[in-house]
């Protein structure tokens, strides 16, 4: 992918940017807001990771600025030295597709950047789809975990595969109650938090399987795989 | 009104109305009220029209004829030459009004017959029997026999004043003798050709319409007849009614035009009447007894139960409306009915008073009754003396209500006082938002915003548009309709902030008064609170920014430009500040953030704590085991209640030697105030505390032991945000533990539900 920075830190920029070029994707680093809107309207870029603070403009500038100004708006990864929890949830409310809290761990970083990039360019799912041990029949709503049927409701089943489909991205409570229930919004919050709590214990998602079930505050959750 | 005074109205309404209505009755029925009834009568028939009548001519036996033809009684030759001169002048009926009742010269006699026999319908009167001191039997005086059998018919030509001497009535009909009729009914049929049918004419006692038929007949002397000065053309087809009008011969009556009449100008009255069918009937004893009543019952309706209008206007209209039918009956409508209104007028008169007397003497009673009770109230204020309280009677009451006026308006100046003396601006508005009442500290806030408050003119909604809403820069809503109470963080500009509370006011009743509005400056508050903004803003971006790049310029460098111990030394401070930045912040956020609570399943809470901290303890191989899965939800911040479970067992990973196992239970339990609550025991078998340490802590910075356990690394934040975080809840949390035995923590807090 074609990767556009804003970051004016130059040593994490550098971090990020090698972090990325080992993963294959081609950055480029920009320290001022204004400079990279410039860049936007020559060029496209498939993702923007962007500093909350920079000069000329900031984060939450830049992607207010790609909805109004492109067609096609890229997906935003906030990285932010801002770790209190409404500070996040404001960034993913304004637009950002996800974000990630410096210091940045290289790996969350190229994990986060990958799980945006699929659902931003999609390739088409198989009928079978395989997560680590986990194996999704979407035909038959089944998985199996390391070849052992896992019993799961039709909906704990939608919502375990929409989970690994979406593999380290923040997803929204409002986008996962839509994908399982419609635009239903007498549903108690609850109910997602029970389905949740059954998934986890049903498919054993615990770090010592290798996966993490991560509540984001006053946003929805998130699935990780831990690197092994 | 209390209802024991309404039920003591009502019943001297009823009182009134039955009392009332029997005086009416009595009244109507035994004509006490003859008088006014009179006064009314003689003064509509003055006011009435003339109808059409037949015509009269009146031949009158006057000063003039004695005067030429000599003194009376005349000879009976006299009175036949006058007949033939009348009969002459073919009149339709003759009405000669003269006794003829004494035998005189048989000759004359005979000849007077003939002439009465030749002249056509004619017809004379006849005395009424005359009651004998004897008491025996008495018959009519007729007139001698030549006479009597020439004559047409014979009746009573009698007048009958009433008790006030005034004549208004007549027996038209039935006389003493039974069959007998009134000589000018007699005429009158006969002038209208009904002599076959006696019951055309009106039979009892009727009253003559004198004036309201105006006058239609014309007199001559008789002696001007007996000369023949008087043309044939006057007489022909008239009735004429001869009688004596000269001075000392027949008597003379007042009437109710005002007028003293002659018997025979009264005759032609009563005559006129008859032709025209306008006699006036006097209406029956039903027809006046509901005249008598209906106006009684609707004057007392209008005054009680249905009060529309002034009682005095309804008085009025009631005793018009009675003089209005009685007036429209007599004259206007053809019906000549007469109703006396005097016994309706006496009715209104007596129960409009007394209405009026008793209603207030009730209310009076009321009135002190209630003044004495909000005497017995307690009041805020020294109580007002009270002299001649004790007094009974109006001047009691009077004394009263003077207190209680007093007392209302020191009240009231004593509320303007406390008011004004309130620190914060606080006015009092009605329903609309116009300002009822503003304090001094209003006066001066306002002021300083350059809005002068005029009570009754200045609204409330034209203070609060001189701020904003903190947050959205919207107008303040000012609430005409919200029952609630509201409160709103508003500023006048970036330095003066205010919380601004409006509240409805509500009478003792319950109904909506208006609204009480009240504005604390809260400007020092959210100054201080921006401070602390600023340094946890600060904590959180600006002294967590170097360090992140710390540890990315250390991730980057290469080891032949910085030696990789030096690098894990450096890598290591700078996450310690990370830490320490972070551990800040949250102890912030739990003590100052405004919690939004959400229902939390506490099991989930503390797999996702576990969770979190799995890389810590795989790094130390510490089990971390689980009992007790079934819900316990709580009221809770999410992310605060974990990061509290994190902090408890992230401090039994770093205390625990490796290999070991954490025990968390979760366990409900019913305490003695009947709450349930949700027991989460965290166990290790760490290295346990002393006694110094453990009373200590919740505090800030208390950092584990030195070389008791394993080197940790550590802000001393952890355990001083739990506190917080679990007294914030509502929570408790417990810990026992020796040094060398292992700790337990155990986190409480109330279930819902």
């Amino acid at each position: 992918m074609r990767i556009a920075i804003l970051e004016d830190d130059v040593a994490l920029a550098g971090l990020v940017e090698m972090t990325l070029a080992e993963a294959g994707h081609t950055c480029e680093v920009f320290g001022d807001g204004q400079v990279l809107t410039r860049a936007l309207h020559r060029t496209t870029y498939d993702l923007l990771i962007l500093d909350w603070n920079v000069p000329g403009m900031t984060g939450l500038g830049i992607i207010e600025w790609t909805r109004g100004n492109l067609e096609v708006p890229p997906p935003a990864l906030m990285l932010t030295s801002r770790s209190a929890e409404e500070d996040i949830v404001a960034g993913l409310s304004a637009g950002a597709d996800d974000y990630v809290i410096k210091p940045v761990a290289p790996a969350v970083l190229k994990a986060r950047v990958n799980a945006l990039g699929r659902r931003a360019y999609p390739s088409a799912s198989p009928m079978v789809e395989q997560f680590g041990p986990y194996k999704f029949d979407t035909r038959a709503d089944t998985v199996e975990l390391d070849g052992q049927a896992v019993a799961l409701t039709a909906k704990e089943f939608a919502l375990a595969l929409l989970l690994f489909r979406n593999m380290h991205r923040a997803l929204s409570r409002a986008y996962i109650f839509e994908a399982l229930w419609g635009r239903n919004p007498d549903l108690p919050t609850r109910t997602l938090d029970a389905h949740i709590s059954n998934i986890r214990t049903k498919l054993n998602l615990r770090p010592g399987n290798g996966f993490k079930l991560v509540p984001i505050y006053a946003y929805g959750y998130r699935l990780e795989a831990l690197a092994a | 009104m209390s209802l024991g005074h309404q039920l003591k109205l009502r019943t001297q309404w009823w009182l009134i109305l039955v009392a009332a209505s029997v005086m009416v009755v009595v009244l109507t029925m035994d004509h006490t009220m003859l008088r006014l009834d009179n006064a009314v009568y003689d003064r509509l028939l003055q006011l009435g029209a003339a109808s059409p009548g037949q015509s009269v001519l009146l031949v009158e036996i006057d000063d003039e004829s004695i005067a030429r033809i000599g003194r009376w009684p005349w000879n009976r030759a006299i009175h036949a030459a006058l007949i033939d001169r009348i009969k002459a002048g073919q009149p339709r009926a003759i009405a000669y009004d003269v006794l003829f009742t004494e035998p005189g010269d048989p000759v004359t006699d005979a000849a007077l017959g003939a002439s009465i026999a030749a002249a056509g319908p004619i017809f004379l009167p006849m005395l009424p029997p005359m009651p004998t001191p004897a008491g025996a039997a008495a018959a009519p005086v007729l007139p001698i026999e030549p006479v009597r059998e020439a004559a047409t018919g014979i009746g009573y030509a009698t007048i009958d004043p009433d008790p006030d001497g005034v004549v208004r009535s007549a027996q038209v009909g039935a006389g003493p003798g039974g069959q007998a009729q009134h000589l000018m009914a007699l005429t009158a049929r006969a002038a209208l050709g009904q002599q076959d049918h006696p019951s055309s004419m009106p039979v009892g006692a009727r009253l003559i319409p004198f004036g309201a038929a105006g006058r239609h007949w014309s007199e001559v002397s008789a002696a001007a007849v007996l000369a023949g000065q008087v043309p044939p053309e006057l007489l022909r087809d008239r009735v004429v009614l001869v009688g004596a009008t000269a001075t000392g011969l027949g008597s003379r009556y007042p009437t109710p035009t005002g007028r003293v009449m002659s018997g025979l100008e009264i005759e032609a009255n009563l005559l006129q009447a008859l032709m025209g069918h306008s006699l006036i009937r006097p209406a029956s004893l039903p027809a006046r007894l509901a005249l008598g009543l209906l106006p009684l019952v609707v004057l007392m309706i209008g005054l009680g139960p249905w009060r529309r209008a002034p009682a005095l206007v309804v008085f009025l209209v009631c005793a018009a409306t009675v003089i209005a039918v009685t007036a429209l009956c007599l004259l206007a409508s053809g019906l000549w009915l007469w109703l006396p209104p005097g016994a309706a007028l006496a009715g209104l008169a007596v129960a409009y008073p007394l209405w009026g007397w008793r209603q207030l003497a009730v209310i009076e009673q009321f009135m002190r009754a209630q003044l004495l009770r909000l005497e017995q109230e307690p009041s805020l204020l020294p109580r007002v003396s009270l002299r001649g309280s004790a007094k009974r009677g109006v001047a009691g009451t009077i004394a009263l209500l003077h207190a209680a006026i007093a007392r209302n308006r020191e009240m009231r100046h004593f509320a303007a006082d406390r008011l004004d003396q309130l620190p914060d601006a606080t006015v009092v508005a009605d329903l609309a938002g116009r300002i009822v009442l503003a304090n001094a500290a209003a006066h001066r806030l306002f002021a300083g915003f350059g809005l002068a408050i005029e009570p009754g003119a200045t609204r409330a909604q034209d203070l609060l548009a001189a701020v904003r809403l903190v947050g959205s820069g919207n107008p303040v809503p000012f609430p005409l309709y919200a029952d609630e109470p509201a409160t709103h963080e508003v500023q006048r500009d970036q330095a003066h902030f205010y919380l601004v509370g409006i509240a409805p006011q509500t009478q003792a009743d319950g109904q909506r008064a208006g609204w009480i509005m009240r504005l604390v400056d809260i400007s020092e508050a959210k100054a201080a609170q921006r401070q602390r903004d600023d340094v946890v803003q600060l904590l959180t971006h600006d002294m967590r920014s170097p360090q992140a790049s710390i540890l990315a310029v250390l991730e980057t460098a290469s080891p032949d430009r910085i030696a990789p111990v030096e690098a894990s030394a450096i890598r290591h401070y700078a996450e310690r500040t990370l830490r320490l930045a972070d551990g800040f912040v949250q102890l912030a956020r739990a003590e100052y953030l405004e919690y939004t609570l959400e229902e939390v399943d506490l099991g989930d809470m503390l797999i996702d704590a576990i969770d979190d901290l799995w890389p810590q303890s795989h790094a130390k191989r510490i089990e971390i085991v689980t009992h007790g899965d079934e819900q316990m939800l709580v009221l809770g911040e999410r992310s605060l209640l974990t990061r509290a479970l994190v902090n408890v067992i992230g401090n039994a990973i770093k205390y625990s030697p490796d290999g070991t196992r954490i025990t968390c239970t979760l366990t409900r339990e019913v305490r003695a105030d009947g709450i349930t609550w949700g027991l989460c025991a965290i166990a290790d078998q760490g290295c346990g505390m002393d006694a110094d340490l453990r009373s200590r802590m919740f505090e800030r910075f208390a950092r584990g032991p030195v070389g008791l356990g394993p080197k940790t690394s550590g802000a001393g934040l952890g355990l001083s945000f739990v506190h917080t975080v679990m007294v914030r809840h509502h929570g408790v949390i417990g810990c026992e533990t020796e040094p060398g035995q292992g700790t337990t923590f155990t986190l409480a807090l109330p279930i819902k539900g």
